[in-house]
């Protein structure tokens, strides 16, 4: 892989830092009027998801990571991997509990979603901030109580379980912010 | 976005802001009797500082016979990055209290406070102590901000205040730890090592550029006696605890850096070998050796007078005034619209 000078450095930018592909998500020149430069980073490790603070003198180089995202047609799981299809290719690829982490509660056979792949491998998998999703199980709904402001918990086709509020019933599609995994609303049903 | 880049990048407001700040300072000159030069941009010569990159122009004499100027028309020249050695020249002619005010030009600075060209002020006062210069800087700042109290404090006292180091002493692997620890910096030289007096001035610089002052943003200080390998272009002296210190101050205001004074060095022998140790550093970081400029020299071997000198940061100082928290908005075209 070519290598990034430090004035190459950008918002963005995918780099190697002890092993691990990274992307900058901070980067400003430290330069005294009359000293050497330097440049003080802040990097998300793109694995671990944690946020490393480094300082480079500027000038300095570092190892650019093989890192690009890519959309992608989630598949099926098999309970141990997570099955997914490149729809320009074919192509498929399969990703473990680690790479697809958290996203896997929202994962739902055909939606699309971001891969992320390091050196031609799924790093992690990113789904889209709000996902529309069925009920499957939930204490039966309260007719006509959509004032009350009481929630219950129900499961999800995906398998995750959220609060929703007590009106409603299984079977229903509702729209689930990833982000937060809140309530958004009844799906409107594109 | 790009549709309106054609704008100003500063509101009308701020540039009216800075234009009264300019008005300030020519006035503050104006009552003090000190003379407002003006002196080239582009130059066949430039500084050998060792962290200052010059930008490269055409020779203006292009199309001339250029028989007149050594090295003929490939002769490269070179927009200014400080008006010193012009001034200093002026110096040595029996200018008197000189000032300037006008672009600076550095290559590869470019952050929240730094454009590649922007707006110093520059001024020089024969016979004064750089203690002496100081109280005129504040006096300077105050006609502007009005009432401000300036801290002054060594380097070493500040230096110890936030780090519990004394950066005269420690050593260069104690001074790599800390920079290791606080500020994820990994020594790319081997620490330790014989001649490691620049790894120690690196490690110094971005300690206290990168850890110290911005911890000092709600302090006004002038720090001075720097460690004599930051002695740039000054006089250095021992101290009262025997260290060798450079009397040169700096003036920070809300964590900025506003302006870098000099009691300015007279001694040609040591210019010289000032020159020669820069030229050194610029090899080992690959940079291309810079000549002294025969011109300057000649002048100091004329000789300079003793005299104090700074230059501060026009735009800086606006921005420490509006409290901008990006020079673009001080300025009307910052590089990305100019």
């Amino acid at each position: 892989m070519a290598n990034y000078s430090t004035n190459e450095f950008k918002n963005g930018l995918k780099v190697m830092l002890e092993g691990d592909p990274c992307s900058i998500v901070v980067n400003e020149l430290v330069k005294p009027g009359k000293g050497q430069a330097f440049n003080r980073v802040k990097l998300r490790n793109l694995r671990t998801g944690r946020v490393w603070e480094r300082t480079f003198k500027s000038g300095e180089s570092i190892e650019a990571a093989d890192v690009h995202e890519q959309d992608m047609q989630y598949l099926y799981t098999d309970g141990e991997h997570w099955h997914f299809m490149d729809p320009e290719s074919y192509e498929q690829y399969a990703a473990d509990k680690t790479v697809v982490d958290d996203a896997a509660q929202w994962l739902k056979d055909q939606d699309t979603c971001v891969v992320t792949f390091w050196n031609g491998a799924p790093l992690s998998v990113a789904v889209a901030n709000f996902v529309d999703l069925e009920i499957t199980q939930t204490d039966p709904g309260l007719k006509g109580d959509t004032a009350s402001g009481g929630s219950k918990p129900a499961t999800l086709s995906t398998g995750a379980v959220v609060k929703v509020p007590l009106f409603l019933c299984e079977g229903e599609v509702i729209r689930i912010d990833t982000r937060t995994g809140e309530y958004q609303g009844r799906s409107k049903g594109e | 976005m790009s549709s309106s880049t054609w704008r100003a990048s500063a509101s009308i407001d701020s540039l009216k802001k800075y234009a009264q700040i300019l008005q300030d300072i020519r006035a503050y000159f104006q009552r003090q009797d000190v003379l407002e030069v003006c002196v080239p941009c582009i130059a066949s010569r430039t500084s050998p500082a060792t962290h200052l990159d010059s930008i490269k122009v055409e020779n203006p004499l292009f199309d001339h016979p250029a028989d007149s100027l050594e090295g003929g028309p490939e002769l490269t020249f070179f927009l200014q990055t400080s008006p010193e050695f012009f001034m200093k020249r002026l110096l040595c002619g029996g200018s008197g209290p000189i000032y300037r005010m006008g672009s600076s030009f550095r290559r590869g600075e470019l952050s929240r406070r730094h454009n590649p060209e922007f707006t110093m002020l520059e001024w020089y006062r024969p016979d004064w102590h750089y203690h002496q210069l100081m109280d005129d800087v504040e006096r300077l700042v105050i006609s502007i901000f009005g009432d401000l109290n300036i801290e002054r404090i060594s380097y070493q006292a500040l230096f110890f205040e936030y780090t519990e180091l004394d950066p005269h002493s420690a050593k260069v692997s104690l001074l790599a730890q800390f920079a290791q620890q606080k500020l994820g910096y990994q020594s790319p030289e081997p620490t330790g090592m014989p001649g490691s007096e620049q790894a120690k001035n690196e490690l110094l610089e971005l300690i206290f550029s990168g850890y110290i002052i911005p911890k000092t943003c709600q302090r006004s200080l002038f720090v001075f006696e720097f460690p004599a390998g930051q002695a740039e272009l000054s006089e250095t002296a021992v101290d009262k605890f025997g260290n060798i210190v450079a009397h040169r101050f700096e003036l920070y205001l809300k964590g900025i850096e506003l302006a870098n004074g000099y009691q300015e060095l007279t001694d040609v022998g040591e210019l010289q070998r000032r020159f020669n140790l820069w030229n050194e550093q610029r090899k080992q970081l690959g940079k291309k050796v810079i000549e002294p400029d025969s011109q300057l020299m000649a002048a100091q071997q004329q000789g300079l007078p003793s005299c104090s000198g700074v230059a501060m940061g026009v735009d800086r100082l606006v921005m420490c005034l509006l409290g901008s928290a990006h020079i673009s908005d001080v300025l009307a075209f910052p590089i990305d619209r100019a």
